[in-house]
Parts: C-alpha cells; structure tokens; sequence
C-alpha cells in the first residue's frame, strides 16, 4: 500500500511539472480520429468481428470493473460473485481463453492465466472494443475465444480539461474519480485516478441455511463481501508533428477484497479471507510515420504481486519487460504489410516455485500481417505469427480472412466477412511450475476457429441502423484443467467444441421530438467436450458455467438535455456441475434518469439509476448470493479550459 | 383343575407380558437388515457444495448417490464433508464451509443443526468416552507451518466443546491408545501424543510429516509418512509405533504415499494386510495412482502393487465383512468419481459411479 501511494504521487508529480512549463502557451486542440491508442484493430483483421461498447454505455456502468459493462451491453457471459471475482467466458471457453490488451501488454495474469475483471477499472478507459473469436495470430498466447481492448483516446490537449465524478449507491458503494488534461497540443499530461469502495451488505433470500430446526429460506444479510479498489493512470504524450509522435501510459491499481462467503456460511458468518492485488503497468510507445515505412517501437513493463489473506509468506507475483518493434507500409496497389517482434523476459516471485526450476522465462514473438484490397469492395488478410518460450514449444500460428461489401444504394450497404484462425495457449505458470504439481510435460492449447458473417448498415442521416448476424465454429484441442491424479495437477484433459449464433443490432432514429436509441444482442452457443481422458467423464453435454442462451438490449431516449436510459440481460440456465444441477435462468432490468446542465465551460451531469429494477432472485455462482434492486446517485462535473 | 386352569392362566399372562416385554427390549430403532452397507463420503468441491453420501448395498450389489438428501426429503449437504465417523448411534460428519459438525443417525437423518462457530476447518474426529476429539486448522490457516491449528475437546452429551489444545503443525487423523490421543500432523515432521489425563503433550519424532493411522489388535499404530511441498522428504512410508513406549520403532519404506486428504491408509478386518494409496509417474510422465499392500506378519512391502494405474485415485476402503478392496478416483470434483472394486487377491470387479470427490467410506452394521 505504502509503495502504492508513493508510486502514485511521484507519478502525479512527474505528470504535473512535464506540463506546467508549457501550460502558459497553448494552442489549438487537435483531435485525431484514432480511438484505440494502440493500433486499428480491423486493418489487418478483416474477417473478424469487432465491437466496441461506446462512450455512453461506459459511462452508464463506470462504477466497478469492467464487467459492469460487459454484462450490460455485451453477449459475453461473465461468472461473477457480488465482492469482485469475475472472469469472463467469451463464446463458452475458459477465462484463461480471453486475452486483455492495454496497448502492447496482455494484463493476464501470468501466474493464473486471466484477469479478475473487478480489478480494471471502467472508468480509467475511454474505449472497450471486443474482438469475437480466435486471435492468437495477432494477440499471441491465450486469445482463443476472444480479446480484449482497453483503450484511450488521443486527445492532444490544449488547455486544461478537467473531468469528475463521484457515486453513491446502495449498500456501501462508493466511486470517486478524476481525469486531468493538461496540454499545448503537443506536450500532454492526462492523469485519471479513481477510488471505489462497496460494502456489500445487501439483504437477499437465504436458501442454503442448512437450518434443519427452523427449515426454510430467511432474508438474510450479506457480509464479508467488501472491496475497495485504487487506481491510477498517468499518461505523458509529446507529438513531434502530425506523424510522429511519444505515448506513455503508467497504470498503477491497488486492489482489496474480501472472499465472499457462500449463503451457508454467511448465515453462520465467523469471518473471511482477503485477497489483495497490486499491479503496476507501465507502456511507452514510439511512433514514426514519416516515410513509406512506418515504425513503432513500445517498451513495458509490469509487476504484478497478489497476496492471500495478508500471508506475507504467499505471495504471487512476476515482473515482465517488454519490448517491441514493428515496421508497416502500404503499397498502391492496395497491399499492405506489418511485421514485428515483441520480446519479454518473465521473472516470477511465487511462493510455491522453485528457483531451481523456474528462475525467469523469455517469450519471442515474430508476427507478419497483411492485406490486399483486390477492388474497393474485396479484402483479404494475412496473420502469421511464431511464438518461441524457453524449453517450450509454441506451434505455428496463421489465420487468414476476408470481406466484401455489397453495396445496395447510397443509403445501405451489406458486408460478408470470414475467417479462419488457429489459436494457441502456453500453459500458465502455475500449470508448469508450481510446487511438485507443476506439469512441464503439457501440450499448448490449441483452437481452430471458423466465422462467417454478415452486416447490413443503414443510414439515411436520421435513422442509422445495423444489423448483424455471426456464426461461429471453434475446435479446442489439448484443453488444460487442474484434475487429481493422485495429487493435483494440470493436465490437457479435454477436447472441446464451441459453436453457435450471434446476432447483434444497433439502431438511432428520431421519435417526435425524441431522439432514441436502441441495441439488442442475442447468442446461442453450445459447448460441449468432444474428447476426455476421465474414464467416466461427461462428453457431449452442454458445458459448466455456460448459458447456451444469453440476450441484452437498451433503449435511450433524449431530450435536449434530458435522458432516460433502459436496459435489460437474459441469461439461460446454466449447468453449474456433471449431475444435472442448474441455475435458472434470469433477467436482470435497469433504468434511470439523467441531466446535463451546461454552464459556458462547465458541464455538470446528474444521474440517477435504479440496477435490477424488477429485484431479480438470482445467482451467477450457485450457492453465493447476488444483491437485488439498488440505487445509484451521480454527479460527473466537466470543466473545459481550451484556447 | 380349577387351580391348574388357573395356575395355566397365570403363565400364559406371564408369558405374554414377558413376551412384549422382551419384544420392547429387542425392539432396534436402526435395524441392520436397513442400516448394513457402505456409506461413500464425496467431499464436493469447496465452497461451492457438491458434497454427498453414497449408500452402496455390497449383499444386493445396489449404489444410492445422493443418499443423505434422500433421507432429508432432499435438503442439500450444504457443508464439504472432510470425514465421517460413527459411535454408537451416532454418525458424525466433519464439514468445512461451513465449519461445522453434523450429527445424523444411521439412517443419515439429520433432525438437529450441525455445531458451528466452534471449530474451524476441522479434519478429522474421534471419540474417547462422551468426547469426541476433533483436529482443526484453525481460522485462515497459514499453509506453510499451521501455526494456530488445535484440537477441540467436545462433549457429545452436552453438545458443546469444553476445550481447546493448541496444537501447531496441521493435526490431521487421529488414533487413541493406552490413553493417549495420537495426532497426526501434516505440516511438522511430528506425531503429537497428548495424555488425555494429564492433557500433557509430547511428540514422537518421524522422518516426514505424517496424515493419518491404523490401529492394530494391541493398540499400536501404523502411521503414513508422506512428502508434501511444504515439507518435502525422500522417506515417505509407513511407521510403526509403539504405544507402550511412544516410539517410532519402524519405518517402513514405500515411494509415493499419497499426500492426499482422506482414506489414503486402510487395513483388512484381521489386520494381517495394509492397503496404502500411492502415486507415481510413469515412463510418459503420466501420474497415475495405485495401491500397495503391507504384510504385516511379513513386515514388508509386496513387490507387486496391489493395482495400479488408477487415475484420478483418492481413497480407498476395504470391506471388513469380505474383503473387498474399494479404491476411489476422480478427476474432478464437479463431476461423478469411481469406486473400483477389487477382490482381496487384486483382480477387478467392477466400476460404480458414485458422487463428487469420493475421499473415505463408512461401514455401518
């Protein structure tokens, strides 16, 4: 916590003086219409789907981690406790199966494989884009059912722009958050800092009492569900001219938790666990697209350190340096072509690790990709990437996608897309090292993923329309699971299919005197294990943890400065073991109100929000309890200050 | 005449009332015909449930999964069951989250709550008189030492637990002679040894940490001396202890004992065979479980593995009215495991599926 504050300050510190000589000379602001700092992801990926969760939406659920808002406005199944454990199941796999980017650094955890979700931040990122499917060729190791963007704009400020906002919402939530733009257009500071604290003693239906004198369910209180999460993200950017330019991004979190209890337990509550996490993400960036070859050379690093329950003794940690470089060009003849290398050198600090066995590890990446435009409605890309991993074999990784545009009028158009990618995945560090279970024998991960899709985009400048339709087929062999043979391990134990639907539409259109907007997403998926190596192991049959049915829309309705937002998530039954057992289905609803009053250069908005609105029972992991309707209040205030 | 119809009249009344008053006396609320069987503890998976009792019939050759909910007009075991442990007309079950101790009879009737609130992650029980003896973790347990794990004293006719021992080191199974209560302890290469007039406590030193004990017909024990990460050793085995003088007066050497929590250590109804669980990798580099057996007239080890290749295993049983050996696997502890039942000569019988993460068994009579 102590390194935390003083990391946090000296950061600050640095952000403010790198831009307070230069605060007295501002220009214009110059707005570049790249999004995702760190690269157009559709460029060289044409047949994949891509997504974003725009502005608004993140703004709606800025409270907590990221799962917030991919549960709300996305059809990814998220298996999340109330006191801030989530991991993601993007079309039915693993969490290990997600790769989470934040500009050349995978935020998994090395050791584990994935991300807790609750512990990054929404509010930090002005950009979530989700990339469906297979990606290993472009995102390396662990991107078999899907990536992750976090991004943040390039705004090249001018002047000074502040923006703050603070929440307040039922059972003990609590969020404050800044973000400071300093800038002359060249040289700029942003600083984002959030806190966020939740109590978590919500009242919900116990079931599980396992009071066999007085039977039945008791309104019981949720406790030892806290959490209290820190964050920090610190950017200095200087841009030579309009084609080269420096980015820099500091992202430091501290992150606190308590391990929620299961209902029994909570109703005989004698205490709990506690998991804190500390992460520091450092990335840097250099960019020159002066001549026909373009270059960007990035350098990170990251410490990442989790400690159990304050056991000093059991901590679990690694350190990372990244490096990167990568030359692009486009050719007129509609070919262009990317290729890099990214390196890293691992050193883990695991309790349970021998420094006889594993004493740091070193990745080498070699990717090239391409496109080629054959006429202006016809693309085709090109992935190829080689991993290489100390006393590790990575297999060869390609994936190669297509897409054409059928335009059916000036105001519509159809696009087809396709592709085909193989994924892989290195085993995580504990899967290899750990203790005498650790398996160096294991095979990697590996996935064949087929997409074909298609969107049809309308827009006749009032009403703006997309419809969208996927269909996918991935084939995951060597899946790896910790199992008892004897004493537990990791082993490749499954083969495991995952196909299905997805479909997804985004509408505004004028209503009256209304402007309104709508989003509906829609999946079915099936998962099933195709292969086993348990003798009596479950094949062919919907997978644990997946809905084969999920669904998600909102509405929004505005009126000059007035707004009311809906939106609402259907999630199947899912399976939660090998015997039948179930969780029923549920839908959750939310809506609010909110205002925005503008005050020359300030901005204030006020928000007011009812979640689960309809007090949905419900249960994302069986047997721990999920909070019913709450309330959230927000004030966000904008000040701008631009010459 | 009139006096021998009376004399008869009086003895038939005596014989009736005898009779009923006989019939009341014999009368068993727990009758074997019902209760005799294999009772399969399936731990479940931790914190998210899953636990279960398996009822296995080995005369009709009939498995009931799911038994303790189908005695419980379907109320879930809510707590993982670490061990189950019966004395007289009562079956304790040791549960971890929720920390508590379930009386039920044998009919696996639950008709009170379990204990809670005064013990935490408990392992293992056994009983002395109206004590039950009952090893825990303690709260938050520091899983390189154990410095705060104990003993819980507990009255079975009161219900409550009079009194802690502290005893650091990971208590794990537990036997009792001469006495003296024998603790394993699975985080210090100690057996602890407490006087249970005195409460004194001393230890008998072993060449690795050590889980769980059989008692033989004089009282002594044979006690599984295991490697773990924590605390590794080349001198896994079993030992032998004398109860009369509190000393490891044997090892006997075995690669592999299984490090696992649960039945790991069985002997057969005359105590002339001990049946240890290990695990060991094969030529691929596949770790693949198996059972060794211990002669113990012979004092050694059989050179061939009782049977081997078991994936998955995590206890085993053996049947104290045939003989039978009873070796448990699962892979996964959301799914169903195996009891393989073997003859007492090794060979196969056949596969049973039961509930999540078999570790241990009960036979009741």
């Amino acid at each position: 916590m102590r390194r935390f504050v003083v990391f946090s300050l000296f950061i600050l510190a640095f952000g403010f003086c790198g831009t307070a000589q230069e605060s007295g000379s501002l220009l214009d602001t110059i707005r570049i219409d790249e999004i995702v700092t760190y690269g157009d992801l559709r460029k060289y990926q044409s047949g994949a789907k891509i997504e974003s969760i725009s502005a608004a939406q993140i703004n709606l659920a800025s409270e907590g981690g990221i799962e917030n808002v991919l549960k709300r406005f996305s059809p990814i199944y998220i298996k999340s406790n109330a006191s801030g454990l989530s991991t993601i199941r993007f079309r039915g796999t693993s969490p290990n199966h997600t790769s989470i980017n934040f500009g050349g650094i995978n935020v998994n955890s090395l050791t584990l494989g994935h991300s807790n979700l609750s512990n990054i931040p929404t509010f930090l990122f002005d950009k979530i884009s989700l990339q469906y499917g297979s990606s290993s060729a472009v995102n390396g190791s662990g991107a078999i059912g899907g990536a992750l963007y976090l991004g943040l704009s390039n705004n090249w400020t001018n002047g000074v722009k502040v923006s703050a906002k603070t929440t307040i919402g039922s059972f003990g939530e609590f969020l404050g958050g800044a973000k400071f733009f300093i800038g002359n257009g060249k040289l700029e500071s942003v600083t984002r800092l959030i806190y966020y604290e939740k109590e978590n003693d919500f009242p919900f239906n116990n079931y599980y009492t396992g009071d066999v004198e007085n039977p039945g369910a008791v309104r019981d209180i949720q406790q030892g569900a806290s959490l209290n999460n820190m964050g920090l993200l610190q950017e200095i950017n200087y841009k030579f001219n309009e084609k080269e330019f420096f980015k820099s991004s500091f992202w430091v979190e501290n992150n606190w938790r308590q391990v929620q209890p299961n209902m029994q337990s909570n109703y005989y509550y004698s205490g709990t666990q506690e998991i804190s996490n500390e992460n520091i993400r450092v990335w840097t960036e250099y960019t020159n697209d002066v001549d026909f070859v373009r270059f960007k050379a990035g350098a990170g690093y990251v410490n990442d350190m989790q400690v159990y329950d304050k056991i000093e003794a059991q901590i679990i940690g690694t350190e990372r340096i990244i490096g990167e470089l990568q030359a692009t060009t486009d050719f007129d003849s509609g070919l262009g072509l990317k290729a890099g290398a990214k390196y890293k050198y691992i050193k883990p600090n695991v309790h349970a690790y021998s420094d006889s066995v594993i004493d740091y590890e070193q990745h080498l990446d070699i990717y090239f990709s391409s496109f080629y435009k054959v006429s202006r409605n016809l693309k085709f890309t090109l992935n190829l990437r080689q991993m290489f991993v100390t006393n590790f074999s990575a297999p060869f990784t390609p994936s190669l996608g297509a897409e054409y545009i059928l335009r059916t009028g000036d105001k519509s158009f159809f696009k087809f897309t396709s592709a085909i990618a193989k994924s892989y995945r290195v085993p995580t560090f504990n899967d290899r090292y750990w203790g005498t279970q650790g398996n160096p024998n294991l095979e990697p991960e590996s996935g064949k993923n087929f997409e074909f899709g298609t969107k049809f985009n309308f827009d006749d400048g009032g009403v703006n329309t997309t419809l969208g339709v996927n269909l996918f087929y991935m084939d995951i062999d060597n899946w790896i699971e910790w199992r008892n043979f004897g004493e537990w391990r990791a082993e490749n134990v499954l083969e495991v299919v995952s196909k299905g639907v997805e479909f997804q539409s985004t509408s505004s259109f004028p209503l009256g005197f209304l402007n309104a907007s709508f989003t509906l997403n829609y999946t079915f998926n099936l998962v099933e294990p195709v292969a086993t190596i348990e003798e009596n192991g479950l094949i062919n049959r919907q997978m644990n943890y997946v809905p084969k049915q999920m669904g998600n829309g909102s509405f929004g309705l505005h009126y000059k400065s007035l707004r009311f937002f809906a939106d609402g998530q259907y999630t199947g039954k899912r399976f939660t073991d090998d015997f039948g057992n179930e969780l029923p289905s549920n839908f959750i609803a939310n809506c609010g109100v909110g205002y925005k009053l503008n005050l020359s250069k300030h901005q204030l908005d006020l928000t007011f929000a009812s979640n689960n609105v309809f007090n949905s029972d419900y249960q994302n992991e069986r047997y721990y309890a999920m909070p019913g309707r709450y309330f959230r209040l927000g004030v966000k205030y904008d000040i701008n200050i631009i010459k | 005449m009139k006096r021998m119809i009376n004399y008869f009249v009086m003895l038939l009344i005596v014989a009736v009332v005898f009779a009923s008053c006989n019939e009341t006396e014999i009368s068993d609320p727990f009758p074997s015909a019902e209760i005799e069987g294999c009772y399969i503890v399936n731990y479940g998976n931790f914190g998210s449930g899953g636990a279960s009792i398996s009822k296995y019939d080995y005369i009709t050759d009939k498995m009931t999964n799911f038994y303790f909910e189908a005695q419980n007009g379907g109320n879930e075991l809510l707590s993982n069951i670490q061990y189950a442990y019966s004395v007289e007309d009562s079956i304790y079950l040791i549960g971890n989250a929720v920390d508590q101790l379930i009386t039920v009879n044998p009919f696996f009737e639950q008709n009170q709550n379990g204990i809670t609130g005064e013990m935490e992650n408990p392992r293992f029980c056994i009983a002395d008189g109206d004590y039950l003896y009952i090893s825990c973790w303690g709260a938050n347990p520091d899983y390189e030492d154990m410095p705060n794990s104990y003993i819980a004293k507990f009255n079975r006719i009161t219900n409550t637990t009079e009194e802690y021992f502290d005893l650091p080191g990971g208590p794990e199974g537990m036997a009792i002679a001469n006495g003296k209560l024998y603790v394993a302890l699975n985080y210090i290469s100690k057996v602890a040894v407490i006087n249970l007039q005195t409460e004194a406590v001393s230890y008998i030193e072993t060449p690795a940490v050590t889980s769980y004990f059989v008692q033989d017909s004089n009282d002594n024990l044979y006690v599984t001396l295991v490697s773990t990460w924590s605390d590794f050793s080349n001198e896994t085995g079993i030992g032998y202890i004398n109860t009369s003088s509190d000393e490891l007066e044997s090892t006997y050497d075995l690669a592999g004992v299984s490090s696992g929590y649960g039945s790991i250590i069985q002997a057969n109804s005359d105590f002339s065979k001990i049946y240890v669980v290990t695990s060991a990798y094969d030529a691929n580099w596949n770790l693949t479980g198996a059972v060794s057996e211990f002669d113990v007239a012979g004092k050694k080890f059989n050179d061939n593995q009782f049977v081997s290749d078991i994936s998955g295993i995590s206890g085993l049983a053996v049947n104290p009215k045939n003989s039978d050996v009873y070796v448990f696997a699962a892979q996964s502890v959301t799914s169903a495991g195996l009891m393989k039942i073997y003859s007492s000569a090794g060979n196969f019988v056949q596969d049973i599926d039961v509930g999540a993460s078999p570790i241990g068994t009960l036979f009741l009579e």
